[in-house]
């Protein structure tokens, strides 16, 4: 073999020897990180749910934890918060208190709350360890649709959407025996025509529904994170004092029958 | 217009030539191939008069004195020629002259080596030329371009997943690709990070990150100027590699006496991915040229073409592997891209000293590209439920319709004066999408008009240079200016160089990188009714020779940059849209960069040192206070060298050393909610907190490759070759990586009990075995 060949592969061999780390280790770590503080405080998800029943709105808290928090104690809800939610013309306060539940951890409700449509609500969310959160929204109108609007075929869904009066977004569900459909549309102002595609083979569908956005659910919704590591973003916020969204959604169901019209 | 310069060239335009000599002028060419012939040195004997040849292989001195003159021209790859003319005191056009190929020890090492010589040292405060033989010398380059780019001063990178880089501090899309003079928008394919160009058709490789003529606009941070052949006149040659991944060809030809063409193509694919994981996949790439002469005039008709598919996604490892994660997790990416330009460009010999060239070409660029990650984890104890539906969409045209002239007029104290015009007119389009909400797709169809005047004389050992370009996006703005000077002093052993200009840029690119798992392209969005992204540099320079063969280059620059932009994808799909996402910040970016290059003995190629730093302000972030800009890398060591050991086996090192990755580290983590309407329910997915951009300075990088490259002798690759009708056989093996064991940290993820791991996706070596024949 060639002197040379020699040469290199023992010094490509000496060198990768001297500069190793296993798979196993954690590897070389950052030498140089400005500090920043980790300043506690709650998140929270806060839902004004207009759909003809009551007790169906929510507010959810969470706290924010340092990445290295582990262990059996470790938990993110926050139970103990007073949670206010007043009302506007004319003022009321509804509390929101905690409640068990088994399927979904950190719920505030109030049993007997409905929200108004057109009517602004604040929200006070405050713990002693935590500073106070605080926001507000307007439950947007029910979403209707124009008379005489709503087509069905066997392959496609269609209706004009009334105008909002607000930029918003919409989510539609088009539920039937075995499939569901879910699409999300960004609403301009003005009346809207939307079209849902039908699936081949899929079972006439049972029930439309239009569930549409306040201004603070659809910033939130539509809002980007990123899920890279070491990566700048500013966590998506309609709130103040903490992090998260209170907002509303008003929701509309059609039952679709045989009877539902038509093409 | 300043009226003084408008004096300046009369006076200069009525005043000239027959009173100081005549100014001589020709082409130089490959007697063999044809080829014009850059960086050729012509020399008037017995004088101090010389130049060299330009990129079109166009030379002119200017104020011969009248009588008998000697002129030499020579390179090192061919033989000197000398020729013998009388000057009468008018200008002289001599053609076409031809020089012999002369047979040199290792043709690329000398060529590269001797590239102090062979380019036009003086003027160009700021420029990296390489032979496109270094592309072919190098095995673990690829061949290609951007690889090579990677390893010139001041370049630096900010993902190593991403193809993308930045010079000298600047944002990725501040840099101009150009082949043939038509801009290519995105000139890298998918994944793969490889220039759309076939080496094979490259001729010349020119970088200029700093001090560019008026000639040049629309950017601000670097021009890469690829050339492309034009044909052998006089028989056809070309290479041919198939491979199990895929078809590599070109072929050059003439067509009659006076025209020549050259065409080659790639088309690539993974047929591993393809039938294994069920990923269809595609890489093509396709060049042509066509040349012609008519009577003093040059004609070029270039094509282009390159489209890149990949589409993966994890769920189709479902068929091998009958499991529920199949069901709760998925992720992919879908990227489509399509590049195609095409340009006609003439160059006519009015007189001797009098050029004028024309410019028309149509590029265009589209990319569709998604990149999704869905899962779902339920908590057992009736906890809240983990739920993360990530889903990004880009879409992005542009086509750009240029038409372009320039006058050239060579005139006394070896003064070249160039007066251009040019016109762009785009069409941009834009959509985006996050998680099924799109934006609205935007139109806009503006059009870029500029003006420039571009001066440079010679007196002595002094070169200046002085130019001015005036552009502005439609008639009914405000014209810019952008003033551009340099200065060089020869001295006997070294050169000075000064450089100041400013240069504006009308396209923005959308900065997705935090956003898409990985940003592979520029996304192109013009600043119709904006401020124009502004740099001002200032460059010192110090130039010389070691030894006959080493010379050395030191250079300084400071950038102001007074205007860039930063792209919120956040914000983008809000009533604001992609204007409101568009936010003005600043910046600077200053550096000091080594480099030596030259041969010793069987040793050659060059050694580089940078020392630089790079900061941006945005008032949303952070409130305006200053931070490292994504591709700040204070430390930059880089080597690529070629040693002989015998005149058929070259041997290869190529090593960068650098700083690590600015990175933002998270103080802790909150709950991002998606909020589920049919049930009433929600998920959360933790995300980070993140006061402070880019806070942490990553570990420092090591990245040593080396190659192998043996002309074959004897054995079947060689009698293959001569089966085929070739007398070049070439056998090359490379290693990439070779300190894998060393850990490059792209990331840091978190375990519980264990702590930060550094992730790095340079994982294993890579060797590569090649055969290729040239014929």
């Amino acid at each position: 073999m060639h002197r040379s060949l020699i040469c290199f592969i023992l010094t490509a061999g000496v060198l990768l020897v001297t500069s190793c780390y296993l798979p196993t280790d954690p590897g070389p770590q950052p030498s140089s990180i400005t500090e920043t503080e980790f300043r506690p405080g709650m998140s929270v998800l806060g839902i004004l749910r207009l759909d003809g029943a009551t007790g169906s709105s929510f507010i959810h808290l969470t706290r924010t934890f340092q990445t290295e928090e582990t262990g059996d104690d470790f938990t993110l809800t926050v139970s103990n918060a007073d949670v206010r939610v007043i009302g506007t013309n004319p003022d009321f306060l509804y509390h929101f208190s905690y409640i068990e539940d088994e399927l979904r951890d950190g719920i505030y409700s109030n049993a007997g709350f409905v929200p108004v449509a057109g009517r602004t609500y604040h929200l006070e969310a405050s713990s002693p360890e935590f500073p106070t959160v605080r926001g507000s929204t307007v439950v947007p109108e029910p979403p209707a649709i124009e008379t005489g609007s709503l087509t069905i075929t066997e392959s496609r869904i269609a209706f004009t959407l009334t105008d909002p009066g607000i930029r918003t977004l919409l989510d539609v569900h088009l539920i039937s025996q075995d499939t569901r459909i879910e699409k999300r549309i960004s609403l301009h102002s003005g009346n809207q025509f939307i079209t849902l595609t039908i699936p081949e083979n899929a079972n006439p569908p049972e029930s439309l529904s239009l569930y549409l956005y306040d201004r603070n659910l659809a910033d939130y919704l539509s809002s980007a994170i990123t899920i890279k590591p070491q990566a700048y973003q500013e966590p998506a916020a309609t709130v103040t004092g903490g992090y998260g969204c209170f907002g509303a959604v008003s929701v509309t169901t059609l039952e679709l029958t045989a009877d539902s019209p038509p093409e | 217009m300043n009226k003084w310069y408008l004096w300046w060239i009369c006076l200069i335009l009525t005043w000239s030539a027959p009173v100081l000599g005549g100014t001589v002028s020709g082409y130089v060419n490959n007697a063999e191939t044809g080829e014009t012939i850059i960086g050729v040195n012509i020399l008037v004997e017995e004088t101090e008069m010389g130049t060299t040849t330009n990129q079109e292989g166009f030379f002119a001195i200017t104020s011969v004195p009248r009588g008998a003159a000697r002129i030499r021209f020579s390179h090192i790859a061919f033989r000197d020629t000398v020729i013998r003319l009388e000057i009468a005191g008018t200008d002289e056009f001599l053609g076409t002259i031809s020089l012999t190929p002369a047979p040199i020890r290792g043709e690329a090492i000398e060529v590269t080596a001797a590239r102090g010589e062979i380019t036009e040292p003086a003027m160009d405060i700021a420029s990296f030329q390489v032979s496109p033989e270094v592309l072919r010398e190098v095995p673990q380059l690829g061949k290609d371009v951007f690889q090579l780019v990677k390893y010139s001063p001041g370049v630096t990178i900010s993902d190593p997943l991403s193809p993308l880089y930045h010079v000298r501090g600047s944002e990725t899309g501040a840099n101009l690709v150009q082949l043939d003079g038509m801009t290519i928008y995105n000139p890298q394919h998918m994944l793969s990070m490889q220039a759309i160009f076939n080496p094979y058709a490259i001729k010349n490789v020119e970088m200029l990150v700093g001090g560019f003529d008026a000639q040049y606009g629309g950017r601000t941070a670097s021009i890469l100027n690829i050339t492309t052949r034009e044909g052998h006149h006089r028989e056809v040659r070309g290479e041919f590699r198939p491979s199990t991944g895929g078809i590599v060809g070109a072929v050059e030809f003439p067509v009659d006496k006076q025209s020549t063409a050259m065409i080659s193509g790639r088309v690539l694919t993974s047929l591993t991915d393809y039938v294994l994981l069920g990923t269809p996949n595609l890489m093509m790439d396709f060049n042509g040229a066509y040349r012609r002469l008519i009577g003093n005039t040059r004609v070029r008709l270039s094509l282009f073409f390159a489209r890149d598919y990949i589409d993966y996604d994890f769920a189709r490892f479902g068929i091998y592997f009958d499991d529920p994660i199949f069901r709760d997790y998925s992720t992919g990416f879908k990227t489509n891209t399509t590049n195609a330009a095409t340009g006609f460009k003439t160059r006519s010999i009015l007189t001797p000293a009098l050029v004028l060239e024309t410019h028309w070409y149509y590029s265009a660029f589209r990319v569709d590209n998604r990149n999704f990650i869905h899962f779902q984890i339920e908590e057992n104890n009736g906890g809240n439920e983990i739920l993360l539906d990530y889903d990004t969409r880009v879409i992005n045209e542009i086509s750009d319709l240029t038409g372009r002239a320039r006058l050239s007029f060579y005139t006394f104290f070896n003064q070249t004066l160039q007066l251009g015009t040019e016109g762009n007119f785009y069409r941009f389009a834009n959509n985006t999408g996050l998680s099924g909400t799109h934006s609205d797709r935007v139109n806009h169809t503006p059009n870029l008009y500029s003006v420039y005047f571009q001066d440079k004389v010679e007196l002595g050992p002094i070169l200046a240079k002085a130019g001015l370009r005036f552009s502005t996006v439609d008639p009914e703005h405000a014209w810019n200016t952008e003033p551009r000077v340099s200065l060089a002093f020869r001295l006997p052993h070294q050169t000075i160089k000064f450089a100041w200009g400013r240069y504006n840029q009308y396209i923005t690119t959308l900065n997705t990188q935090d956003y898409e798992i990985s940003q592979y392209l520029d996304y192109y969005y013009p600043l119709r009714s904006r401020t124009p992204i502004t740099s001002t540099h200032y460059i010192a320079g110090l130039e010389g020779n070691l030894t006959t063969r080493i010379d050395y280059s030191i250079s300084a620059y400071y950038k102001d940059l007074s205007t860039v932009y930063r792209f919120d994808y956040s914000t983008v799909l809000g009533a604001e849209g992609f204007e409101g996402a568009l936010e003005p910040g600043a910046g600077e970016a200053m550096g000091i960069e080594f480099l030596i290059k030259g041969e010793y003995g069987p040793l050659s190629g060059w050694i580089g040192y940078t020392l630089s730093k790079s900061i941006r302000s945005f008032p949303s972030v952070m409130n305006g206070k200053t931070y490292r800009f994504d591709g700040d890398q204070p430390h930059n060591l880089k080597a690529l060298l070629l040693y002989q050991i015998t005149p058929a086996i070259t041997a290869n090192f190529t090593l960068r050393v650098s700083s690590g990755f600015p990175g933002t580290w998270s103080v802790g983590r909150v709950m991002h909610y998606t909020y589920k309407p049919g049930e009433n329910d929600f998920g959360g997915y933790p995300v980070e907190i993140t006061p402070a951009k880019n806070n942490v300075r990553y570990p420092p990088r090591v990245l040593l490759d080396a190659g192998w490259k043996k002309r074959l002798r004897s054995g079947f690759g060689y009698h293959l070759a001569q089966y085929l009708g070739s007398d070049e056989s070439y056998f090359t093996l490379s290693v990439q990586n070779i300190l894998f064991l060393y850990r490059n940290p792209w990331m840091y993820v978190y375990f519980p009990d264990y702590g930060y791991y550094g992730m790095d996706i340079e994982l294993v070596p890579i060797i590569t075995a090649g055969y290729s024949i040239k014929f």
